[in-house]
């Protein structure tokens, strides 16, 4: 490593953790891995090389954090990269100097506690050394980190001279091949694997069903089994064999997609996987997979148990028998899914073999066409691996935020970060963390480039508070012409009389109370003590100038409207609330992170079919009741009275709570309003002069005829289908103009609905979209069953951070601009983004488009300002900066690309979709630019990759599993059979605010294995795998969680001590799965306890309440359960298997690269 | 005479009992009665005394008038029918008539308090012909058991159960001095009356805080079956509901819509029975057809918002203390945001809705104009000040005409329901009568104008309006019609004063010169109290070639039917008879009443002044008055001093003059709210009372002898009297410079100086007692020389001594000259001789 030296203060990560193989990562190509040699010739590499120079530009001292790049797996660096970094931080002069940066670290110093640091010293050389060995070894799932999977040692030298360039490539058909060495491994039960061979299971289950094909596939399998030299490392179940031999062979690319033809045949006879194959009751095989060696996991993925009568769908190639268009065919475009064309058990054993074989099959035999690759399952990327070696890459460490090109860890990491003048990424990721410098480069690497932006974010407990500065009466200090604010990236100039913007480059004079030295650097002498001159998250106080008409705002106010109709009294919900309120308000209202006294005011209504507001002005007798039933114009008949601090009249709030039940006990109101009830509290808030938000109860279609009046228009058939989206758009546009007036008043509106039927959430939700609110739902809702959950969301949701009255704005620098902008907001204009509130869980993704060139090598600036009212009534701006490279290489795009803020747009860009596309159009539209990205990776990066090989960039490995994982999801898919239209409104409101924390278990979901004992019994974890009914046994009981819901599945031979444990009883069979969570014993043993508290936590996690599903083997919610494995097939055709995908993707890809 | 009423009333009872139908009935009306008998003696006696002392003033003031039998068989009458004639004796053919310049017209005053007429509890008998009912006017023919109806001289038949009639046995209807009689319609519903409170709550705290007061008063006054409702409003008009369970409740509705009455309804959930909408539709439909005033009360809906007291008096108390100051703040430089029109709207509509037909009052208490939604009169601008009289003029009012439009038509509908309207208005400004009066007018509902609700005034002139008569009755009656009958060659051609036409055109309306609400022969006062006096106009039609025979009758018939206070339907016939005369005769003109006829013109001065200019409604009044003297008056040709007017003319030219320079016409001084709350008490108020709101009565008190009434005129301002002043709207007690003087010097204080203590307390108590029987209330004034209060006196005496003539400027005694009245107004002296002098020369 470079002379370290001048980390001085850093904190260093554990030696493990970071693995910097900068090279490696760069390329995320699996190249990387390999030897040096082949980082030489791999172009990729070099194109790593190249551009992580400019990257590192930052700070010399710090760089040899730089490299780190988010490495997945842990371990291990590259040699090379020692090098690189070293010729990187020569690198750039451009970028601060030393001094520079020594200050900044005095501020963060100052300003971040820090721990001390020491030098992290990034790579163990002698680890390297490892791969060096196997560079084809390396998953080709690109982790480009594979780094990190170190090959098996075993396989060094082979493999790597030959594969090098391909390493990151993914030969699905490789797995095959080793399986010879596997052929031992049994068990698909992870755990086995894990130290020993890890790849090897994968391949060893390829192989054991189809012994013959191994043999065929003679390349060089054995790459692929690298084990994980790495203690501690877990197993790689990506690794694919390296096609690397093949890879030349110019076949490869069949080695994916197209098998060799021999596979069909032999397979076929051989295949005993078929579905048909499989017992009626699949589940057990499936589950049982671990006694049954040769299992071929990919296979396995058709789940038999659930669907027992449906044929399983064989995974890679549509192609049915033999003949036809064997692999390629999968890949016809246009087609979606060929794949599962197929149908019937036997053309799909055949094609399944293929698969299996493909992979081994040397380009050379095969014609691609024909044969389909088997692929296992584990040989694919798994989230969980991804997940884990991110953790393990962070442990004890934590994230730089500053100019760089690191990526930030995962958010699962829960890796502390720290603000060196940009933003930390729990308020501000990118999607890229180098700006492309062209349209061009940006349109055909098919990667969007977004902002993930979540400016009231809950940091950390002992992160430091974001500073408040005051700039006195005249305002923050802006920009004269483009009114960016004070920033660290402001540049001070004409001895510090003037400083320039870097977004406009205009100069602008100092104000002079602002005015300070220069020192000999040309920084501000005080710019240490100013945080917005070195940090890149602080808050402005803003002035008059920044109110609404121009008046310092009163407090906020929250306002309860509570439905009081026949329904909502007799579910028990208003007595259930009004006590809930009665008890806990006072303690429950948000309060500013600094401690300052909320002054929140509240204010309670009552609607069914008018609306009743309370009089709680102290010093009256006792409340009175107000009650408004003119809707043509609603309004409100007081404020003054209306909204209280509770605090001021606590008696009468209490005794209000107290008489409400009561007042309508008697409520006989079927037919309810709600659209004058938002309206209402708009006007309410409008007239004491406030923002704040309504909290509204709602429990029917509001029939009653008023403004707003709804029909029932639900219609499951059309769900799924082209007409869809007539049910996804609101029925009349009242809500939406309605929605529209809050916000100009600084209203948000927080929907509860608890519907016995069709509610049009579709068009009751846009209020809260637009509000920056959120909706909840609760169907069938009684207060003794739902209550807990109910109240669980709404303390959660009081509890939070909260802005109100919001404006935000995104500057950029000239050449590009934000275009679009995705969450729950609304945008009057092009530019400002107006949120009624937004609170710590909210997102906005920004999408970035370019208006110009950048010029190469240069730092491109975010500012993104959040104008808005505190709790304590002040009003504010907050601002997040970001500074990033330009570049004009496509390895670096690559290289710096977050997949998960990709996900997250990708979802979002496609519930935008769904209003003007069918299902299938957006289903397409993902995996085309899915297969976008990688078809440029492809094209741009790794060129010299054999055109068989599937090559996944690092930072895109689990794109094409969470493409599919997208694909197949109920918000995106959701057919009538599966969800009703409002379950599906409801699905796409609350995914519309997600940020990348909740998106990516939305989308892939957690998944736990509970019956071991001892797991990790320190931290309360369970062991995560892969969401399949592979990994399943029959003995076992495994919990499903994706922010939604939660299952926990019992299987129906777990081991009775455990259900004893937490459950009480012997046998699954005797639990009272209706009962839910409630049938969990409150025993007092361990394993109950880490259970529930594992429950606890997980649910804390979420920003609603999940609910957990207790689900039994073979149960009749089973086929619901299953719905959420998502790498397993599903019942639908857009429903493939991860390996079904992998496959059409291949294809695809192969046929984009063909043209 | 009284002592006859009640014998001669109990012989036809007797006569009645003997019919076996009535045996029942009528013994225990008997009993009843008997039992009254006493009472009524009592309450005669002491009627007696109010009148005397009611007319003692007048009296004082007409010790100069010659003809004091005349006058006093003229106050005879009133005091007996309620109604005064301008004209006692009329000529008999239609162009004579239209010479006489003032028109030919009957004061009447439907509620006349008499105590000495025994209400009958059967029907009335009606002509067959034109639905006369019998009177004491009426041939009997006691052996055929017919009577010839004077009217229209058609003959009926009694019905069977008149079959013991005789000369003897006359039923009361028959005795002669019963012309006016009282029947209690049996067979209809009670309906107790109904109250609704509409208040003003963008008031000052204080000011809300006496008006909480006057209301719980109010509540307090109200009899346990009387109905009571509560409309609040400011910014939002709130409808509270009465005898809420667990928590009070109001409705509330926007201030600046106006409201349907269907959506009023459906809002409130009125008229639903159950929840059944199909029900409402019924109701209505039962309602409208009903719609008489026969049975409305009893198909309503029970409702929560008008309430019997009993059922919520101390929900309603509770109601009352917890209101609130309206709770919209009020920026600086704007006028608070308040609904009255919305407010008075949904009183409108939720009487109309719970209870069309039946009698009731919605009591709007308001502190400030209406300024916004319908009915808004001023802008919430502060700056912008509320139309003025000149505003008007110059048609810079921009809300005057809309909102009069509005309050007009909420008056209809308020009349087609028989709900009247009460306005007691207390603010410094103005606060929108104007716009607001048909309100009242059309409904006969009371308006009073004050100047906070914290005042005496206002108290108790709510307190008079709760009034109640000897038998612990309310004296005020609701949902009256007055239908009109007359001789053939009369015909009714119009009625000034708080009534609305009902449109029933038939033989007795005239065809043509309509004055005031003309064209029908029936009229609605949807609130009438004792001193309610309507102005009917009437028309000779007989031609001229065939007169009248001279010294023959004609009668006019009042039927006035209307819901005692008690609940009864009851139905008062008056029937009047005067004289025809010969044209030109002394008949004539000794028939003329002044003060009726000053008071006549007065009305129809104001209304004229509603729709024409000032100036033009002057020269209306002294060409009238012009031609009047030119007629009646005895002069040489062109020579003024020659002039001379019979006595019974002798003191009009002076009523007229007064007339001129009051605020019924003269708007200077005065804002346009004022100007309506006067005209509307002139138009209310008997001929007595109006007389003294023309030319207000002085009285003076000294050593020098008894209190007497002095000359309304500069010259009786005497440094060593105290002067009372009675202007009907204000009271003031003046003392001389000399008095005062006594005063500060603290001489009542002293033992030896009781005399002039009693002095001082001798106007105060004539003042009381004024004071505790007039509603309005006056505004009560104690002022001395050179006071500023003492405007409100000097404003009103002919200005004798200006400083125009100085001659006058000193008293007998030089130095001790009364004060000279600083104006450029003529006094009375030229005013009179200016008249002499065109009466002489204009050519009638």
């Amino acid at each position: 490593m470079l002379p370290n030296g001048h980390q001085p203060q850093q904190y260093i990560p554990a030696p493990g953790a970071h693995q910097t193989n900068p090279a490696a990562m760069m390329n995320g190509v699996a190249g990387a891995q390999s030897g040096p040699t082949s980082n030489l010739n791999n172009a990729f590499s070099s194109i790593g090389l190249s551009d992580a120079k400019p990257v590192v530009p930052a700070m010399p001292q710090f760089r040899p954090n730089l490299p780190v790049f988010r490495p997945p797996g842990a371990t291990q660096p590259n040699q090379p990269h020692a090098m690189q970094n070293g010729g990187v931080a020569s690198a750039n002069p451009n970028y601060p100097t030393q001094a520079h940066q020594q200050a900044q670290q005095a501020n963060q110093q100052r300003f971040n506690q820090q721990p001390q640091q020491t030098n992290p010293q990034p790579f163990n050389q002698a680890t390297q050394p490892i791969h060096g060995g196997q560079p084809g070894t390396l998953p080709s799932f690109g982790q480009p980190g594979q780094a990190r999977f170190q090959p098996s040692p075993s396989f060094p030298a082979s493999s790597s001279t030959q594969n090098p360039p391909m390493a990151s490539s993914f030969n699905p058909g490789m797995a095959s091949s080793q399986g010879t060495t596997n052929s031992t491994m049994n068990g698909p039960s992870m755990p086995q694997f894990s130290a020993a061979q890890p790849n090897a299971s994968t391949a060893g289950q390829g192989q054991s069903f189809y012994p013959p094909n191994p043999s065929t596939s003679s390349f060089q399998p054995p790459q692929h089994t690298f084990q994980p030299s790495q203690p501690g490392m877990p197993p790689q179940p990506n690794s694919f064999a390296p096609p690397g031999a093949q890879g030349f062979n110019a076949p490869q690319p069949g080695s994916f997609g197209a098998p060799p033809q021999m596979s069909h045949a032999s397979l076929g006879g051989q295949m005993p996987l078929s579905n048909g194959s499989f017992p009626p009751a699949g589940s057990s095989m499936s589950y049982a997979g671990g006694q049954i060696p040769g299992q071929p996991p990919s296979i396995a993925a058709g789940f038999p148990t659930g669907l027992p009568g449906a044929p399983a769908m064989m995974p890679g190639m549509g192609m049915g028998g033999g003949p036809p268009g064997p692999p390629r065919m999968s890949g016809m475009p246009g087609m979606p899914l060929p794949p599962n064309n197929m149908q019937g058990g036997l053309p799909q054993q055949q094609m399944g073999q293929p698969m299996g074989q493909s992979g081994y099959t040397n380009g050379p035999t095969g014609m691609n066409n024909r044969s389909t690759p088997a692929l296992s399952l584990d040989s694919l990327p798994s989230v969980v691996d991804v997940l884990e070696k991110d953790v393990a890459l962070h442990a004890n460490s934590y994230y730089e935020s500053r100019l760089n090109s690191v990526l930030p860890p995962l958010v699962t990491s829960k890796v502390r970060s720290v603000d060196y003048g940009n933003s930390v990424p729990e308020l501000l990721r990118s999607s890229l963390y180098a700006a492309p410098c062209t349209a061009n480069l940006l349109k055909e690497s098919g990667i969007p480039f977004v902002l993930h932006i979540q400016p009231m974010a809950e940091l950390a407990i002992d992160a430091p508070p974001i500073h408040i500065v005051n700039h006195g009466e005249k305002g923050p200090v802006r920009c004269n012409r483009c009114k960016a604010y004070m920033s660290p990236y402001m540049k001070f100039i004409d001895g510090g009389r003037k400083f320039q913007c870097p977004f406009c480059l205009i100069s602008t004079d100092v104000p002079q109370e602002y005015f300070a030295y220069l020192d000999s650097e040309g920084r501000r002498v005080d710019c240490m003590q100013r945080p917005e001159l070195c940090l890149g998250t602080y808050e402005f106080l803003a002035t008059k100038d920044y109110c609404r008409n121009e008046k310092l705002p009163e407090a906020p106010a929250f306002i309860f409207m509570i439905d009081v109709s026949y329904r909502a009294v007799s579910s028990g919900f208003t007595a259930l609330l009004c006590q809930m309120l009665r008890n806990e308000l006072d303690s429950l209202l948000p309060v500013e992170p600094n401690g300052e006294e909320s002054k929140l005011r509240v204010g309670i209504a009552t609607f069914s079919d008018s609306v009743n507001f309370f009089n709680l002005k102290a010093g009256l007798k006792q409340p009175t009741m107000m009650t408004v039933n003119d809707f043509s114009d609603m309004f409100v008949p007081l404020v003054d009275g209306f909204l209280v601090r509770p605090e001021e009249s606590p008696r009468m709030l209490e005794s209000l709570l107290d008489i409400i039940p009561q007042i309508f006990a008697q409520s006989r109101q079927t037919d309810t309003i709600l659209y004058p009830v938002i309206q209402a509290g708009m006007r309410a808030l409008e007239a004491a002069g406030c923002p704040g938000k309504l909290f509204v109860f709602n429990f029917s279609l509001p029939v009653f005829d008023a403004p707003g009046k709804l029909k029932n228009r639900e219609d499951r058939q059309i769900l799924g289908t082209d007409k869809e989206k007539t049910l996804l758009k609101p029925q009349i546009p009242d809500y939406t103009e309605l929605a529209k007036n809050c916000v100009q008043v600084g209203c948000s509106v927080d929907l509860f609905l608890f519907p016995n039927s069709y509610i049009d959430v579709a068009t009751l939700g846009e209020v809260s979209k637009l509000t920056g609110g959120q909706v909840y739902k609760y169907a069938y809702f009684q207060a003794d069953k739902d209550g807990q959950r109910f109240l669980w969301d709404l303390r959660h949701n009081l509890k939070r951070t909260i802005a109100f009255d919001a404006v935000m704005r995104v500057r950029t620098n000239q050449g590009i601009r934000p275009t679009d902008y995705f969450g729950n907001m609304l945008m009057p204009n092009t530019t400002e983004v107006h949120l009624a509130s937004i609170d710590s869980e909210k997102t906005i993704l920004a999408e970035i488009k370019h208006d110009d060139k950048l010029e190469d090598k240069t730092v491109v600036h975010v500012q993104v300002a959040l104008l808005y009212t505190s709790l304590s009534a002040q009003r504010r701006v907050r601002l997040l900066n970001m500074a990033l490279m330009s570049t004009s290489d496509y390895g670096e795009i690559y290289r710096c690309a977050e997949g998960d803020v990709v996900m997250n747009f990708m979802l979002k860009n496609s519930l935008k979709g769904l209003y003007d596309f069918s299902p299938a159009q957006i289903r397409e539209g993902l995996t085309e630019r899915s297969t976008k990205i990688l078809v440029s990776y492809r094209k741009y990066c790794s060129q010299n990759t054999p055109v068989g090989q599937l090559v996944l960039p690092e930072s895109f490995k689990l794109l094409p599993l969470y493409t599919n994982c997208l694909v197949r999801n109920d918000v995106v898919s959701g057919t009538g059979s599966e969800v009703g239209a409002d379950d599906r409104s409801w699905l796409m409101y609350h995914s519309n605010s997600l940020g990348v924390e909740h998106t990516t278990a939305f989308i892939y979901p957690r998944f736990y294995v509970l019956h071991e004992p001892g797991m990790d019994s320190s931290t309360g974890q369970y062991r995560q795998i892969r969401a399949t009914a592979e990994k399943m046994q029959e003995g076992g009981a495994y919990l499903l969680e994706n922010g939604v819901a939660m299952f926990l599945w019992l299987g129906s031979r777990v081991d009775a001590a455990w259900t004893e444990a937490v459950f009480g009883v012997q046998s699954p069979a005797s639990i009272d799965t209706e009962k839910g969570e409630a049938a969990m014993s409150a025993s007092n043993n361990p394993t109950a306890d880490q259970l529930s508290k594992f429950i606890e936590r997980t649910r804390n996690s979420r920003p609603v309440y999940v609910r957990l599903n207790l689900i039994r083997q073979r149960d009749k919610m089973e086929g619901w359960f299953r719905r959420f494995l998502v790498e397993d097939q599903g019942t639908s055709t857009y429903q493939q298997s991860y390996v079904q995908y992998i496959y059409y993707l291949y294809n695809a890809i192969r046929d984009e690269v063909d043209k | 005479m009284y002592g006859q009423g009640p014998a001669n009333y109990q012989a036809g009872m007797a006569q009645a009992q003997a019919q076996p139908q009535y045996d029942q009935q009528q013994q225990q009306m008997y009993a009843n009665q008997m039992a009254q008998q006493q009472q009524y003696q009592q309450q005669a006696q002491y009627q007696q005394q109010q009148d005397y002392q009611s007319q003692q003033a007048q009296q004082m003031q007409q010790s100069q008038v010659q003809a004091a039998g005349f006058m006093e068989s003229v106050r005879e009458q009133e005091r007996l029918d309620g109604a005064r004639f301008t004209w006692n004796s009329w000529p008999c053919s239609r162009i004579e008539a239209t010479r006489l310049i003032v028109p030919f017209g009957v004061f009447f005053t439907p509620l006349k308090p008499r105590t000495d007429i025994p209400p009958l509890m059967y029907d009335p008998v009606y002509c067959t012909r034109c639905r006369g009912v019998l009177n004491p006017y009426c041939q009997v023919d006691f052996r055929a058991k017919t009577w010839l109806c004077c009217l229209c001289t058609q003959r009926n038949g009694f019905p069977p159960q008149y079959n013991a009639i005789s000369e003897q046995q006359r039923p009361a209807e028959l005795m002669p001095t019963f012309t006016t009689i009282e029947y209690i319609l049996p067979r209809t519903n009670l309906m107790a009356p109904i109250f609704l409170f509409v208040v003003d709550t963008c008031v000052e705290e204080d000011d809300l805080a006496a008006l909480k007061e006057s209301l719980d008063t109010c509540l307090t006054a109200l009899p346990n079956n009387a109905y009571v409702g509560l409309i609040t409003f400011g910014r939002m008009v709130h409808v509270h509901e009465l005898g809420a369970e667990f928590i009070p409740r109001s409705f509330v509705f926007r201030g600046n819509k106006e409201m349907t009455s269907k959506q009023l309804q459906d809002s409130l959930g009125l008229g639903k029975f159950a929840g059944n909408p199909a029900s409402l539709s019924q109701m209505q439909q039962q309602q409208k057809p009903g719609g008489p005033p026969s049975h409305g009360g009893a198909l309503t809906p029970p409702n929560r918002f008008i309430q019997p007291v009993e059922k919520c008096r101390e929900s309603l108390a509770d109601v009352i203390d917890q209101l609130q100051k309206d709770p919209w703040p009020t920026t600086a430089g704007k006028r608070p945001l308040r609904a009255t029109g919305a407010a008075l709207g949904i009183a409108v509509s939720l009487l109309e809705a719970c209870f069309p037909n039946t009698g009731a009052r919605a009591m709007l208490f308001i502190g400030g104009p209406c300024t916004q939604g319908p009915g808004m009169v001023v802008g919430e601008e502060l700056k912008i000040p509320i139309r003025s009289h000149h505003d008007i003029v110059k048609e810079n009012a921009p809300f005057l005409k809309k909102a009069t439009r509005y309050y007009n038509e909420l008056a209809a509908r308020a009349v087609t329901n028989c709900h009247c309207i009460d306005i007691y208005s207390c603010a410094l400004d103005q606060t929108g009568l104007l716009e607001m009066k048909q309100c009242t007018s059309a409904t006969g509902g009371h308006m009073f104008l004050g100047d906070n609700f914290n005042s005496a005034l206002f108290k108790q002139s709510l307190q008079v309006a709760f009034n109640r008569d000897a038998s612990g009755s309310f004296t005020m009656a609701f949902n009256a019609n007055i239908e009109v009958k007359a001789s053939k060659e009369v015909k009714v051609s119009g009625c000034v004063g708080p009534s609305k036409s009902l449109k029933v055109k038939n033989s007795v309306v005239s065809e043509n010169d309509m004055l005031g609400t003309g064209g029908t022969a029936e009229w609605k006062c949807c609130s009438i109290t004792p001193n309610t006096t309507l102005c009917f106009f009437f028309e000779v039609t007989n031609a001229h070639n065939s007169p009248m025979p001279p010294d023959g009758r004609f009668y006019i018939q009042f039927a006035t039917g209307y819901q005692h206070s008690s609940g009864q339907r009851r139905l008062r016939v008056t029937t009047l008879c005067r004289t025809w005369a010969e044209p030109n005769s002394f008949q004539i003109s000794s028939g003329f009443d002044q003060e009726a006829a000053a008071v006549l013109m007065a009305r129809v001065a104001v209304l004229r002044a509603e729709s024409d200019e000032g100036a033009d409604v002057q020269r209306w009044l002294d060409r009238a008055l012009i031609r009047l003297c030119n007629k009646f008056g005895q002069f040489q040709k062109e020579d003024a001093n020659s002039f001379q007017l019979p006595d019974h003319f002798a003191l009009y030219p002076t009523f007229m003059f007064h007339l001129r320079r009051s605020q019924f016409l003269q708007t200077f001084n005065n804002s346009p709210d004022e100007t309506a709350y006067y005209r509307h008490c002139l138009m209310t108020e008997n001929v007595t009372n109006s007389l003294i709101m023309i030319q207000p009565v002085l009285y003076a008190y000294s050593f020098s002898g008894p209190p007497m009434s002095v000359s309304l005129d500069s010259s009786s301002l005497q440094p060593d009297r105290i002067l009372l002043l009675d202007s009907f709207f204000h009271i003031v007690i003046y003392h001389g410079r000399t008095i005062d003087q006594w005063k500060l010097a603290g001489y009542d204080k002293q033992p030896e100086y009781a005399s002039f203590a009693a002095l001082l307390k001798a106007p105060i108590d004539d003042a009381e007692l004024i004071l505790s029987s007039r509603f309005p209330m006056p505004r009560y004034v104690v002022t001395e020389e050179g006071g500023s209060q003492a405007r409100f006196l000097v404003s009103k005496v002919n200005p004798s001594q200006t400083h125009a003539n100085p001659m006058y400027a000193y008293g007998p005694n030089g130095a001790e000259a009364a004060p000279s009245v600083l104006t450029d107004d003529v006094n009375l002296q030229i005013f009179v001789d200016h008249l002499k002098k065109l009466a002489v020369t204009n050519p009638a």
